[in-house]
This record gives structure tokens, sequence and C-alpha cells, in this order.
């Protein structure tokens, strides 16, 4: 028996060897074949640092560490991503380039390596933007201004470690603008900055707790007589139900369709800023969505309306509200008039709930079904 | 409003409301370690990922209130910033050389092992993993 388990040990590892081996193999073949790729796109990339350089000749960003930055957003965005076993293509290594913010990347480099002509550049192209930003985030003028000072000492990097500055531009990969970029390294400098005061945010209540103690499913307090126990018990026993389905029927939802519940009930957005979230035609909330309604192409609309995105939302409630009842009547053998029961009480639970947690965040606006 | 339909879709709707509100309080105590870096929040906020790349970002952002809340809160501050006006920058010659003196002068070794390393490897290139994620961002548990 111990023979038995030293050879079928010996066996294992053997197997485990072989397994590895054969992952190394296919790991530098997949590497083998993504260099192969990347060295199809020379040309696109040489391309790519030619504009840069004839946009703003005096940088001084060599071809080398361009292509470098380059190959870091690749191995970002679409080497990391990949398929296990799979490499990108030439022709989808180049559409990605093309879809790089090159000059940005460029001038974000300069600016990361000290360039003073950069820097100059960038404080023209940029500094009125992120006053505008810091003075629209923080009303005090002294404190906007602290914001102002942190993100330009960041971005500048005052801190050495191993000896380099640490410049935050490095963190710029280019798959978006410079501009969309300083607006996040903007608000999370803000909400450093007031963690770093107080412990409590008060930007725009941020992380929105929606009612704090959401105990309204479970908390009518019906005691007293046996009576009121007895509807206690009976109430319980449907919310559990109620909620254990609305739980599994959210569950279900795609990753999409519960992004857009809860940018749309818990973080607040109105129905025009996820539109606005989803103008890009290449959105892939967008194009989910789009993919889902079975549209024909030639039909689909350049822009995103609010209605587009009210319609999204609806039919996520019908296949919630499907799944719903669907789950009370099968799992928890509820009939249609107890079903009914379990949305009265959800709705009184609703109506307390209201009544104690008034605030003005959470739906971000009433949904206006004359507009459907 | 007052037709069925439109009542069974605003029960839904509100119990919806509610329960992912529910949800969102417990979510708040359940702190994660790790958080979509900005560069891509900005590029999913300006809906420049596909499919591919969004996938685990939109996962994320399901189960991460800290970062969905940064992307909501993009969206609306755009829609905010966009209507105020820009100011005018000071243009003065060489204020962007004394500003770069300045923040010069500001530049610290870090305490950690730069000390230590220094001497080892004067000229190192910052790791990817120290690019992507900034100590102190991952501290201060965003």
């Amino acid at each position: 028996m111990f023979r038995h388990l030293v050879v079928g040990t010996a066996l294992c590892q053997y197997n485990k060897r072989t397994l590895t081996d054969l992952r190394t193999s296919a790991t530098e073949r997949s590497e083998a074949e993504f260099h192969e790729n990347l060295a199809a796109c020379a040309i696109e990339i040489d391309a790519s640092y030619a504009d840069c350089v004839e946009a703003y000749p005096g940088f001084q960003v060599s071809a080398a560490k361009f292509r470098e930055a380059l190959v870091g957003a690749i191995s970002k965005y679409l080497l990391s991503l990949a398929e296990p076993g799979t490499v990108p293509s030439a022709e989808h290594i180049r559409r990605f380039i093309d879809g790089l913010q090159t000059r940005d990347l460029y001038l974000a480099m300069a600016c990361a390596e000290g360039n003073e002509q950069a820097w100059w550049e960038f404080d023209r192209l940029y500094r009125s933007f992120i006053e505008r930003w810091a003075r629209h985030l923080i009303r005090n003028g002294s404190e906007a201004d602290e914001v102002i000072d942190s993100v330009y000492a960041d971005l500048f990097g005052t801190r050495l470690v191993q000896g380099a500055r640490q410049s935050k531009f490095v963190t710029y990969k280019g798959r978006g603008t410079l501009r969309g970029w300083l607006r996040t390294v903007m608000l999370h400098t803000v909400v450093d900055l007031y963690r770093g005061k107080k412990d409590e945010i008060s930007l725009e209540d941020w992380i929105e707790t929606g009612d704090e103690a959401m105990g309204g499913l479970s908390s009518t307090g019906t005691r007293g007589s046996e009576e009121l126990i007895l509807v206690s018990v009976v109430r319980e026993r449907y919310q559990s139900a109620t909620t254990q389905a609305l739980d599994e029927s959210l569950a279900a939802l795609d990753d999409h369709e519960t992004l857009l519940l809860l940018y749309y009930h818990v973080d607040g957005l109105k129905l025009r800023e996820i539109a606005r979230l989803v103008e890009q035609p290449q959105s892939p909330i967008r194009r989910w969505f789009q993919r889902q309604s079975k549209r024909r192409d030639g039909n689909r609309p350049a822009r995103v309306h609010e209605s587009t995105v009210m319609r999204w939302l609806e039919k996520v409630y019908q296949k919630v509200s499907e799944s719903f009842h669907e789950v009370l009547a099968n799992k928890h053998g509820l009939n249609p008039a107890e079903i009914e029961i379990c949305k009265t009480i959800a709705a009184e639970d609703q109506g307390q709930g209201l009544r104690l947690n008034a605030r003005p965040t959470g739906t971000g606006e009433s949904f206006n079904t004359d507009e459907i | 409003m007052g037709s069925k339909p439109n009542t069974e879709t605003d029960a839904i709707r509100q119990l919806i409301d509610r329960r992912l509100k529910t949800r969102l309080s417990a979510e708040v105590m359940a702190h994660f370690d790790e958080h979509v870096d900005d560069d891509s929040i900005s590029a999913f906020v300006e809906g420049r990922l596909d499919a591919n790349e969004s996938a685990p970002l939109i996962s994320h952002l399901v189960q991460c209130s800290s970062c969905r809340n940064t992307t909501a809160q993009l969206v609306r501050l755009e829609f905010q910033v966009d209507q105020v006006s820009e100011p005018a920058g000071d243009e003065s010659p060489g204020r962007m050389r004394s500003f770069i003196d300045s923040l010069s002068a500001r530049i610290t070794p870090s305490f950690e092992e730069d000390a230590v390393f220094a001497y080892q490897n004067p000229e190192p290139e910052p790791t990817e993993s120290a690019e992507e994620q900034p100590p102190e961002k991952l501290e201060d548990g965003k």
C-alpha cells in the first residue's frame, strides 16, 4: 500500500512536471507568437511615434521608450485579458494601437521624464481644466488650491523610490484621454484629502449608503398579543421568501444589467447621465444591450437617448419580475394570492423605509413613465 | 401610471431599489483590497474599452461600490463642470520654471528600501505593479 502511494505520488509529480513543461512550452510559444505579431506592427508603431515627435518636437522621448510604453499598454489591456493560450493577432494589436491616445501618452511620458517644454505644454493645455475641476469639487478656495498643488506634486513625483522619481504620469497608459485620466486622478486626490482630514466624506455623500438601517424588511415590530405574534410570524415568512426570491432574480442577471440597476438605483445616476456614459458607439454596456434588443444594425441610432436607457431598465425590471414570480411560485410554493401579499408587505415596508430615511440621492430621479 | 403593467413595473422597481440599497449597506463593510486603477477607470468612463477589456472591470464594478461610485461621480461631475466656463490661466513667462523648481525642491526619498538598494541599482525602473497601484492609494482603501 505504501509502495502504491509512493508510486502514485511519483506519477503525480511526473504528471505535474509534464504538465508544467507543457505549459511552459505553450507560454514560450505564445510569447514568441506575440512578439511576432508585435513585430508585424512595427510600421504602425513607428508612424505613431513619428506623429508624436512631429506634434511635440522638443519633448525628447526616445523611440525605444515610446515602444516600451505601447507594449506596456498592450500587455495590460490585451495580453493580460486574453483567453489562456491565445495571443492577440497583429490586426488586433494594430486596432488597439490605433485606438490609443498616443499624443497624450507621449506628452505624459515627457512630463514623467521631467522635460520642461512638456510641462509647459501640459500646463498650457490642462491647468485651467484642473483648476476648474478642483474648484468645482471643493468650494473652499484654499482647499481647492491644496488639491491642485497635490495633483501637480503627484504628477511631477516628489517621492523617490530606489533613486527614481515616482511620477504619477507613468501610470497613464493612453487607453483613455489624458483629460479623462486627470479627472479620475483629481477625484481620488479630493477623496484622499478628505479622508486625511476627517473620517467621514462629505463629498456628495461619498459611497452613498442608501438607507442606513435598511432593516425595513424585518423591522416591523409587531409584538404584544398572540395574534400580533402570529401575524408577525406569517409576515416574516413572506418577507423572507420575498427577499430570497428577489436576491435570486437579481443574481441571475448579467453583470451589464446589474451595473445598470446599480448606477440608477444606488449611485443615483440620472438617465441622461447613464446615456452619456454609453454614448460612445463602442461602449461595451451599450453594445451589450443592443445585442439583447436584436435590433438590425441599420436602425441603430448614433446617439443613446435617455428613453433608450429607460427601455433597457424596463427590460431588466421585466426580467427580474418574471424570475421573482417564478421563484416564489416554484421554490417557495406560493400561489398568486400569496405572491400579491409578499409584494404588498414589501411595498408597506418600502413606505416605512422612505419615511425613516428620506434622502435626496439614491434613485437619481423619478422614473417618469410619461417619458416612455 | 394607473394601468396594471405600470403598477407591476413600479412595484418591482421599488422592490429592486430597496433591495439593492440594503445590499449596498452590507457591501460598504466588506472592503475590497484591490481597486481598479485610474487609467482603466477613465478609459471605461470614456467608453474606450472593448468587450474583452471591460468584462472583468464590469464584474468588479458590480461588486465594489467604491470603484462604481468613482465612475458614477465622474459621469455626474462631467455634466456639471462642462457648464462652467474655463478661467484664463496665468501665462507669465518663467512661471513654469519656478514651478518645476519648487516641485523639485520638495522631492524626498521614501522611507522604504531605497536607502538599502540605492547603491546596488542606481537607476532602477519602477516595477509594473508599483506603477499600476500606487501604495498610498491602496493603504487608504480608496
